[in-house]
């Protein structure tokens, strides 16, 4: 069952019991009131009669100026007194002791009498009540037994109860129209209310239907009621906290696609040349001298090119798995190495490297990655200079932190190159990069081993005015010989 | 003499798609920038283009949308294998679709297809003293018409159009017989042996061992 159901129907049982058993315990309790007011009001008018009836002997006796009465004379009065009596609302009877109505009248009455209550009655010995039904009427009757000169006599009243039960019957009647009204508007209220306070919870519930539907930018508004808005701000939080989360593994995914769609172009493109020229060779009769070296040549190119594709590739992919060994290096001996490393490539291209020691300066770095880095670099910045053009590697102190330099008057990249420049796959200049053997991923390697050691990648250029490559590699707290996982 | 418009940023691609076309006796232009390419199109009046998707300047694409109400068969050279990009391509008009790495053969094969589609392919052959009018569907050798089967008859249109190169069994089913045929090769050498007895081809039309057939022409 609903919830709202469940709580209306719980409101609207309870309130409908109590109420309901409230008026019947109050009915209950005001018609016995009534019957016991009747009924004391009954016997008093019973005693009422046996004292009158005991007075007029008295009197009577005193008028006589006897000492007792005699039988016929008491039967006298009592007949005097309960034909007096008969025109009110209750009925005088008086009996012998042989239980016969006195002066005949009353037979009517002593019929009423049931046999059990008049043997009761005379065996008590004193005053007794009773409620009987006859013929549709409610009638209280009360007996007492007494003695007038010396003989016993029962005086019975016989009191028309009915309007008491009446009464009561049209007041039951009256409760029972009530409580159904009430229960009505009760109901019809009750459910309004309930249905109106949980209107939230429905809303509350349609939003998350629709958020886990995918629909994550979805906000629920804001609610009065202090569990609602609780409710509905929590939820708001994390339906903030899916969408980033959604957004960022998108990204994620988009990030991995553009790598794999790029790789496989930069796979396909060489061996399309290969394949093609190769059958060529093979399928076509008379091929001279000249054709035969060109398109072997090709192959031979575009094999090479595959290679330190494949080669790059390796490099890049063992670096997410390496184990970098930190050791405190000296950044001359570094400079060194790298001059030595990348002057042949320079001589060739006719571009000067100039190379500005760093004194007494020392650095903690994995001395090998750090050096294929600064390698890189060099030899990105010649790549990238005319012949005569200089390149500088330079390194400086700053707070905390030594700065590696890059510099060169090459072509420089504009602001569109600069955004893309560190991602896989990515030449500004596609055809120099490619004369000088390169397939994009220098900068994406550089960029992986400066992340691996907690360092910064800074790249500053502008057409035609050369470019600056700085690596900011800030002072390692702890020891020497640190080894780090990634 | 057909021409046909080579746009690809790739040296070496380039360089193979021209070596192909040449050897195929096409004519061609090459166009390295995708920028420059709807301008050469039109000026050149191409009779079929080869456009790479991913160009520096304006892409595929773009360029087809430029170009389309010349009306030029385009066939798309891409890398992408995805299906979206492809119907893309198809969509926009172009003629067919190639996925890099290709065969050379299976891009004149394609090239074939669309240029006959279209009524651009050559209708009339010529070797030494034989004369093959597809219209027409005439052969004759000297002064001669001669009886061929219509399989036969297309075996050798196949050979014209790829003097010089070495075709295998496998293409030459594919080609006259379609993707579908269930029977063996040697059909094809059943009705390579028919051809050359009926036209005098012993010698020229040459077997190349491990490889299959080549109709050779004389010159040097």
């Amino acid at each position: 069952m609903k919830l709202w159901q469940r709580i209306f129907f719980c409101a609207f049982l309870l309130t409908l019991l109590a109420v309901d058993v409230t008026m019947i315990v109050t009915l209950n309790l005001n018609f016995r009131t009534t019957v016991e007011r009747e009924t004391d009001r009954a016997a008093i008018q019973n005693a009422y009669y046996t004292e009158t009836l005991r007075s007029e002997v008295v009197y009577r006796r005193l008028q006589e100026g006897r000492l007792r009465l005699q039988a016929d004379q008491v039967e006298e009065i009592i007949g005097e007194m309960v034909q007096n009596q008969q025109a009110g609302t209750d009925r005088l009877v008086v009996c012998s002791s042989d239980g016969e109505p006195v002066g005949g009248e009353g037979r009517q009455e002593l019929a009423m009498l049931p046999e059990e209550f008049r043997s009761s009655v005379q065996a008590a010995d004193s005053m007794l009540s009773m409620i009987v039904e006859r013929d549709g009427k409610s009638y209280m009757l009360t007996g007492s037994p007494t003695e007038l000169e010396t003989e016993a006599y029962t005086v019975y009243t016989v009191s028309d109860v009915t309007a008491i039960y009446r009464g009561l019957e049209q007041q039951l009647q009256f409760s029972r129209i009530a409580s159904l009204v009430f229960a009505g508007l009760t109901g019809g209220v009750l459910i309004l209310v309930v249905l109106r306070l949980l209107r939230p919870l429905n809303q509350i519930n349609a939003g998350l239907g629709r958020i886990a539907g995918g629909d994550y930018g979805l906000r629920l508004p804001d609610y009065r009621s202090p569990e609602f808005h609780e409710l509905s701000g929590n939820i708001n939080r994390m339906s903030a906290s899916i969408e980033k989360n959604v957004e960022e593994v998108q990204g994620l995914a988009d990030e991995r696609q553009r790598f794999v769609d790029n790789f496989a172009h930069e796979m396909k493109t060489p061996l399309t040349s290969v394949m093609g020229f190769a059958d060529l060779m093979r399928i076509q009769k008379d091929m001279d001298e000249k054709k035969r070296r060109e398109y072997a040549g090709i192959i031979l190119d575009q094999t090479r090119r595959l290679q330190i594709l494949s080669a790059k590739m390796l490099q890049l992919s063992s670096l997410h798995h390496v184990s970098l060994e930190f050791r405190r290096t000296e950044i001359n001996k570094m400079f060194f190495s790298v001059y030595k490393t990348v002057l042949p490539l320079m001589v060739s291209r006719k571009v000067h490297l100039k190379v500005e020691p760093a004194h007494g300066g020392a650095v903690d770095v994995d001395p090998e990655l750090f050096e294929l880095l600064l390698s890189n670099l060099v030899d990105n910045a010649g790549k990238a200079s005319e012949a005569g053009k200089t390149v500088r590697l330079r390194a400086e102190r700053r707070e905390e932190a030594w700065v590696f330099h890059v510099e060169d008057q090459g072509v420089g990249m504009s602001e569109e190159e600069l955004r893309h420049v560190l991602e896989p796959f990515y030449m500004a200049d596609k055809s120099r990069s490619r004369r000088s053997g390169g397939v994009g991923l220098g900068l994406s390697l550089c960029a992986r081993i400066v992340e691996l050691h907690g360092g910064e990648l800074k790249i500053d250029s502008r057409p035609g005015e050369g470019t600056r490559v700085t690596v900011v590699l800030k002072d390692r707290k702890g020891g020497d010989d640190d080894e780090q996982e990634k | 003499m057909q021409k046909i418009l080579i746009v690809e940023d790739d040296e070496g691609i380039s360089r193979m798609l021209e070596a192909t076309l040449q050897m195929a006796k096409y004519q061609c232009g090459i166009c390295r920038d995708g920028s420059f390419a709807p301008e050469e199109i039109r000026e050149g009046r191409y009779d079929l283009v080869l456009l790479d998707v991913m160009l520096p300047g304006l892409d595929g694409f773009q360029i087809m949308e430029q170009v389309q109400e010349l009306d030029t068969p385009v066939i798309f050279l891409t890398a992408k294998e995805n299906v979206m990009d492809k119907v893309k391509g198809l969509r926009m008009g172009a003629e067919d679709y190639i996925t890099k790495p290709f065969e050379p053969m299976e891009l004149l094969a394609r090239i074939e297809v669309v240029l006959r589609r279209r009524n651009k392919g050559r209708t009339k052959f010529v070797y030494e003293d034989i004369q093959v009018d597809l219209e027409r569907h005439q052969v004759r050798k000297g002064d001669q018409e001669v009886a061929l089967t219509p399989k036969e008859f297309d075996v050798l249109v196949f050979f014209l159009q790829h003097q010089d190169i070495a075709v295998t069994r496998e293409q030459l089913l594919a080609s006259v017989w379609g993707y579908e045929f269930e029977g063996e090769s040697r059909t094809v050498d059943i009705h390579v042996q028919q051809l050359r007895r009926k036209m005098q081809l012993q010698g020229k039309l040459v077997t190349i061992p491990k490889l299959g057939y080549r109709l050779e022409s004389r010159q040097p």
